[in-house]
């Protein structure tokens, strides 16, 4: 009977722990602790620093360009600002989603892509000399796509563009404003990661400040809303009644024949969170410490848990497909076959799922927005 | 020693039940009142008035697709805009249908899915109502008619009322209950558990955030509701309206007598544990609504595919009505969701048995017969 007793004991015992076991799923002190701040060492120094390097470099030249192009103006220093805007514009892709520190102090992510712009607003602007864009009603005058309201919006073809600089100087005044503002902005960010480097990759605890927590809302927003939403779901008319073409990103530039880019942007937006998601520096680059490690450190640790790493990779690039598919004039793509960009936009929504809902529980880390409801 | 041991067992289960509640759900102790009313401060929390709104768009909708007297842009106005409707206080809601299609935060906004009910509303405009009175044919849009009834069918033989609002059950019905309103993505987003925890409420509102959104999802369902507080809502919903009640009652009245009060129990427990602040209560009833709202759908998806076979032979037009019905059960059913979430059929399953059905008038049965076992044995029916 003794030893029944201690039997039963140590069966009691262990339906207890047994149904404790549960919880333990959402607790992620149960799993060996995984090195949060490699990934954050990975991306600062691999990742986000030589972005914002190459992204300086190219909005350096984009400003030259611009007072070329002021200082005289004709087809061959048009054509070298419209170069230098676009190579910057590919270039910020890379570094949008990181709005962190600096970039979410100064609102990096308004100031430089915000679109449609207003064009009634700049029109205001160029008459009033203005040189002071911080107020937020001048996101939509500034940045990229005020540059290509500017650049590529005044007439409707290059020779009266050019023309429009010839004749009304005040013009390329606010080109050079817009332009050096964005030199200037650029200039905070990157000088701001040489002392904010080390608070960055030792910020790891699980907090809604932490730097490992923003990064992830960062990455996961930027993903849902800089690009799902701004480049395909809003012009597509997702959010809307009707397709809204004139709000592709990189408007201007295909409205007036001048380059069709918008394609362009969000696929090279799409390889920068490939990028990103995998830990590489470059597409021949080794995948490194990152979310998708750290996704699978978590899959071998607990083998009920889905391969949420490998199917984002995957559905990336089935997105990259579909994008690929499009015309890349985006109006053109609109108003002739939307279902294409309707298509795209699934795609893109079905990553968000994965990275929102998986990614975020699985590191237990909170969202830190909140949807609209419009209810 | 057998009482012995069995003392110790009593002994232990406290034990058992203190280990495990890592936070103080556990101690919340919840109780499900007589009827879904709710109060703070002797004052209503409970409102769901731009639910009762969409639902009844959604039965003007309808209506609208029964007569040939509207144009395209005011169908697209009542869908999209949520204005432009007979019910002037429909008018100024500020709530529109299209905008909580296929639009659960589970799985986001589905684009291509909801062209579907826009490009429907566009078809009848363009094609059915021109032909209104001709011979319907294989491509060739018209009436159709039998003994048992005369209907308008698209080129494809569609009744696009049918598929239309069938389709909206899930599309909007099912889906904002299951996969938003009953779903973390709304109880929990942002700062909502703390705020419920705290008492924070709604700004101007009686309600907390979460108390609200259950109360939205339970709009949906009980929305047309003359009185939603009535003591036997939950045995003998009314089936008013068009749309989710509708079918909720004829199922709860034939394929599964009890399913009503299920889920009705179900919703007063799960309103009562989020104001006892017991989460894990919470989620067991939205469990329990989102499988059993999701059955509704299995059940009438396959009522209506073999209604349709057995009709064919005598009564044609008959049975492709039956057959539109069935066509938005079957779109439906990418909105269910089984209580892990997922849907019991994928988006792509559903557009894999769908383009099946794209043309009626050469719509296999061995196809049909195989969706029914398939949705059959899915739902373990």
């Amino acid at each position: 009977m003794k030893n029944l007793n201690k039997f039963l004991s140590i069966a009691i015992l262990s339906v207890i722990l047994i149904s404790c076991s549960s919880s333990s799923d959402d607790d992620p002190s149960a799993i060996p602790e995984f090195d949060r701040s490699a990934v954050l060492v990975n991306y600062a120094d691999n990742i986000i620093i030589p972005r914002l390097n190459n992204f300086k470099s190219a909005v350096e030249y984009l400003k030259e360009s611009a007072d070329a192009f002021v200082n005289s103006p004709d087809l061959t220093s048009y054509t070298e600002l419209h170069n230098s805007w676009l190579e910057a514009y590919i270039n910020w892709q890379y570094v949008e989603m990181f709005n962190i520190g600096k970039a979410e102090e100064i609102m990096f992510f308004s100031k430089s892509n915000t679109y449609p712009v207003n064009e009634g607003r700049i029109q205001e602007n160029i008459n009033n000399q203005k040189t002071d864009l911080s107020n937020p009603n001048d996101w939509s005058c500034q940045g990229f796509p005020g540059l290509d309201y500017m650049i590529h919006g005044l007439a409707s073809s290059e020779e009266e563009i050019i023309n429009q600089y010839i004749q009304y100087p005040a013009n390329g005044e606010y080109l050079k404003v817009v332009a050096h503002e964005l030199n200037k902005n650029t200039d905070l960010v990157i000088n701001d990661w040489s002392t904010y480097r080390n608070t960055f990759v030792a910020s790891v605890e699980n907090t809604a400040t932490s730097a490992f927590n923003m990064l992830t809302n960062d990455f996961v927003y930027y993903f849902e809303k800089g690009l799902r939403t701004n480049k395909i779901g809003i012009p597509s008319g997702v959010f809307s009644n009707n397709p809204l073409s004139n709000k592709v990103e990189a408007y201007y530039s295909s409205k007036n024949g001048i380059e069709d880019v918008s394609r362009d942007l969000i696929e090279n937006a799409l390889n920068a969170v490939n990028l990103v998601f995998q830990g590489k520096s470059t597409n021949q680059s080794p995948v490194g410490p990152s979310f998708k490690t750290y996704l699978d450190y978590i899959k071998t640790n607990n083998v009920s848990v889905e391969d949420i790493g490998s199917i984002v990779v995957n559905k990336i690039e089935t997105a990259n497909q579909k994008i690929l598919s499009l015309d890349k004039n985006f109006i053109n793509q609109i108003d002739n076959d939307n279902t294409k960009m309707l298509g795209t936009f699934d795609a893109l929504q079905t990553i968000v799922v994965n990275l929102k809902t998986d990614m975020l529980s699985l590191f237990n880390v909170a969202v830190d927005y909140t949807d609209a409801d419009g209810d | 020693m057998k009482i012995k041991y069995f003392k110790l067992l009593l002994l232990a289960l406290p034990l058992i039940f203190i280990s495990c509640s890592d936070d103080d759900d556990e101690n919340n102790i919840v109780v499900a009142p007589d009827t879904y009313e709710f109060t703070r401060d002797g004052a209503s929390t409970v409102s769901f008035s731009g639910q009762t709104a969409r639902l009844n768009m959604a039965d003007e909708i309808y209506s609208a697709l029964n007569t040939n007297t509207f144009t395209k842009a005011q169908l697209l106005e009542m869908f999209n805009e949520g204005t432009g409707f007979s019910d002037a206080s429909l008018n100024s809601s500020g709530k529109q249908v299209g905008s909580k299609t296929a639009a659960g935060c589970s799985h986001g906004p589905l684009a291509t899915t909801k062209a579907r009910y826009t490009s429907m509303l566009e078809d009848f405009a363009d094609n059915v109502i021109p032909a209104w009175t001709a011979t319907a044919a294989n491509g060739q849009a018209g009436l159709l008619t039998d003994s048992a009834r005369s209907i308008n069918v698209n080129a494809n033989g569609w009744e696009v009322d049918q598929t239309f609002i069938k389709g909206i059950i899930g599309g909007m019905c099912v889906d904002q209950i299951v996969n938003n309103y009953l779903d973390a993505c709304q109880l929990d987003s942002g700062t909502r558990r703390a705020d419920n925890d705290n008492g924070v409420l709604t700004s101007g509102k009686n309600y907390t955030d979460m108390e609200h959104k259950w109360d939205e999802g339970f709009g949906y369902l009980y929305g047309q509701e003359a009185d939603a507080t009535r003591a036997d809502l939950g045995t003998s919903p009314t089936g008013n309206g068009t749309t989710l009640n509708k079918y909720f009652k004829k199922i709860n009245d034939s394929n599964e007598p009890g399913l009503a009060s299920t889920v009705y129990d179900a919703f007063k427990l799960g309103r009562a544990a989020i104001v006892a602040g017991n989460y894990d209560v919470r989620d067991a009833q939205a469990t329990i609504i989102k499988v059993n709202l999701s059955k509704v759908v299995g059940y009438k998806a396959i009522d209506y595919l073999e209604s349709y076979m057995s009709k064919k032979a005598a009564t044609p037009a008959d049975a492709v009505h039956a057959l539109s019905e069935g066509y938005g059960f079957i779109l439906s059913l990418m909105f269910t969701n089984d209580g892990t979430g997922s849907p019991y059929f994928s988006e792509a399953e559903v557009n894999s048995m769908l383009s099946k059905l794209s043309n009626f008038w050469t719509v296999q049965d061995s196809d049909l017969t195989q969706m029914v076992n398939d949705i059959k044995g899915r739902f373990n029916f």
